[in-house]
């Protein structure tokens, strides 16, 4: 049943925010109920009531039922395709749909071949009219890929979202990966698109001169479709590559290089700065600048050696004399003396008893000998109540109150 | 005689480890002039000048000083602050062409963040200010009042971060194939 057209687009343009809704919705099947709702969302006062415009959605084929499942119904797919391409929201086409085509063509070239053999004029036509509708597909594909990979990468440099520099990288491998570099492997100049191209153009042309089909525009109009297709595609996947390539390198070398710092952060939190090393810094110059001596050093180094000319170094006489050392006569006699005093404890006088007994010592011997007798563990010593008195030394006289020495036990 | 203009203010800054960039203007044009006059010149006394491919000179420190306190600093001041570019989705080349205020900078916004500049004795956003200061002395930022940008030395801790990507990623294809895992490029090497 027919579409009458004018009512169609007299409704479309009352309608456009619901049509939108819908083709957004054009993902799946929606049922009746949800379709309602887009009705209402979508309406304003001047509308009429949704269940009338489910039932015009219904009449003009804007949705159709799905059969297996009542209740159901799909957004017919041409309707989607011209709301697409009103607003210019291509999708675009896999490599897959486009090799479809061009296997498609190839078949129908094989058929032509036979048809031209045969001479079957009826079959020629109607594979002629294929060639055409099937270039005018490759066409829209081609068209339709370009016009979306444009939109992704205008969304990528303009969009607000904060998404990390690898998610977009990853969208934009995507893109290449998905669309760009397999459209570009079929549509190459020796890619399989040329081939069939190729092959097509021969048996056009074999058609036109052997005059087994007499419509020579149709003939001259396929041959310049494929001109232009093969112009077109060449042309928009070569913008393509050129448009995603930059973005593809700027995007590599960022996640390559927030991919080292997070590597070199997650190192310092494992291992602590202590165990970070040297690799992740970078290293700077320092001069270690070692200044030549001043005159005033050179100077003092040679007032120092003119006012202290060297000299030998002393000889250390290893033989064995036969005069006992000062230093062991003196801790031999510091050693015999409480032995000594022992005996004629108590003193009343310890001073006055060493310079009396060793009258001959110096005053340091003197007064070490004092010295540790005081404080031996044997004797007990403290000043005596007698007045100061002078002791004389063979080089000193000393003034000092007398101390009294008795044994520790009493 | 030597025919080399400037040496003396060009070995004066670069002593200290300062990097001449376009920003110094005549002793940066003069370096360009004759680069490699100027390597042997230096190579003579035993000094290492390098041109790197973004046209910034510098020495070549001869052996990484442990003791520095500044470079561990700088490391993780640069590091943070690319992990924050590119977790905003800016290309991280973006913060060569940005201009930075001290009080905005984003490096006591997370925790993590703070971990790693506790690490290093960075625990108040005023120590940051030492940092840039350090950057300005050897040339890598440009400090004016409490804004500041890079300069193009910078780009060597890029480089420094693309190099401890690659090791990464070679030292996991080493383990790899040692453990008998067959290890795939990532999809960035193979295409980049």
């Amino acid at each position: 049943m027919r579409i009458p057209l004018i009512e169609f687009f007299r409704f479309c343009s009352r309608h456009t925010a619901l049509l939108r809704e819908l083709a957004e919705q054009s993902g799946g099947d929606l049922p009746e109920s949800q379709i309602l709702e887009l009705v209402r969302h979508c309406a304003d006062e001047s509308d009429e009531q949704p269940e009338t415009v489910l039932k015009k959605l219904k009449d003009l084929r804007v949705i159709e039922p799905v059969e297996a499942d009542p209740g159901f119904y799909v957004v017919a797919g041409p309707v989607v395709h011209v709301i697409r391409y009103l607003l210019y929201e291509a999708k675009a086409a896999t490599s897959d749909s486009v090799l479809g085509h061009v296997n498609s063509l190839e078949d129908r070239c094989k058929r032509l071949n036979s048809a031209l053999e045969a001479e079957n004029v009826t079959e020629v036509e109607l594979i002629v009219g294929d060639i055409n509708q099937i270039l005018r597909r490759i066409y829209d594909d081609v068209a339709a890929t370009h016009a979306s990979i444009l939109a992704a990468i205008a969304e990528f440099k303009t969009g607000r979202r904060s998404i990390s520099v690898r998610e977009k990288f990853q969208r934009i491998v995507y893109w290449m990966e998905a669309f760009v570099l397999p459209m570009v492997d079929i549509i190459k100049v020796d890619g399989v698109m040329e081939e069939a191209f190729a092959e097509t153009e021969r048996l056009l042309r074999l058609a036109s001169d052997q005059s087994v089909f007499n419509d020579l525009g149709a003939i001259e109009r396929n041959l310049r479709f494929i001109r232009l297709v093969r112009k077109h595609a060449l042309r928009v996947f070569d913008e393509c590559r050129r448009e995603i390539q930059p973005l593809y390198q700027a995007l590599a070398r960022s996640t390559n290089i927030a991919a080292g710092a997070a590597l070199a952060l997650e190192r310092l939190r494992r291992d602590g700065a202590q165990h970070w090393g040297s690799e992740p810094l970078v290293p700077v110059f320092f001069f270690r600048q070692q200044y030549a001596v001043t005159d005033s050093a050179i100077k003092s180094v040679l007032e120092r050696i003119i006012h202290q000319p060297p000299e030998l170094p002393p000889v250390v006489n290893f033989n064995e004399g036969t005069q006992e050392p000062a230093g062991m006569r003196q801790r031999r006699w510091l050693d015999s003396l409480p032995d000594r005093v022992a005996a004629e404890l108590p003193i009343e006088d310890l001073l006055g008893w060493l310079t009396k007994n060793y009258g001959e010592s110096s005053t340091s011997e003197i007064l070490a000998g004092f010295s540790t007798l005081v404080f031996h563990e044997r004797f007990r010593s403290q000043f005596a109540n007698g007045p100061i008195r002078d002791y004389e030394t063979p080089d000193h006289v000393l003034r000092a109150r007398p101390v009294h020495v008795e044994p520790a036990e009493k | 005689m030597n025919s080399l203009p400037h040496l003396q203010p060009i070995f004066e800054k670069m002593r200290a480890g300062y990097h001449l960039s376009h920003e110094d203007g005549f002793l940066h044009a003069a370096l360009m002039n004759d680069p490699e006059g100027y390597k042997q010149y230096f190579a003579a006394i035993g000094l290492n000048l390098v041109k790197h491919e973004r046209d910034f000179f510098y020495f070549e420190a001869e052996e990484r000083d442990e003791t520095s306190v500044h470079l561990p600093r700088v490391a993780v001041f640069a590091y943070v602050l690319i992990d924050y570019t590119a977790s905003q989705g800016q290309l991280t080349d973006s913060i060569m062409t940005a201009k930075f205020s001290l009080r905005g900078l984003p490096h006591f916004s997370l925790d993590s963040y703070r971990a790693h500049l506790r690490q290093v004795g960075l625990n108040e956003p005023d120590d940051l200010k030492e940092i840039v200061q350090y950057l300005a002395r050897i040339g890598w930022a440009k400090l004016d009042g409490d804004e500041f940008h890079f300069l193009r030395p910078f780009y060597r801790m890029f480089d420094k971060c693309l190099e401890l990507s690659k090791l990464s990623t070679e030292r996991a294809e080493k383990v790899g194939s040692e453990s008998g895992v067959v290890s795939h490029a990532s999809a960035e090497e193979k295409h980049a």
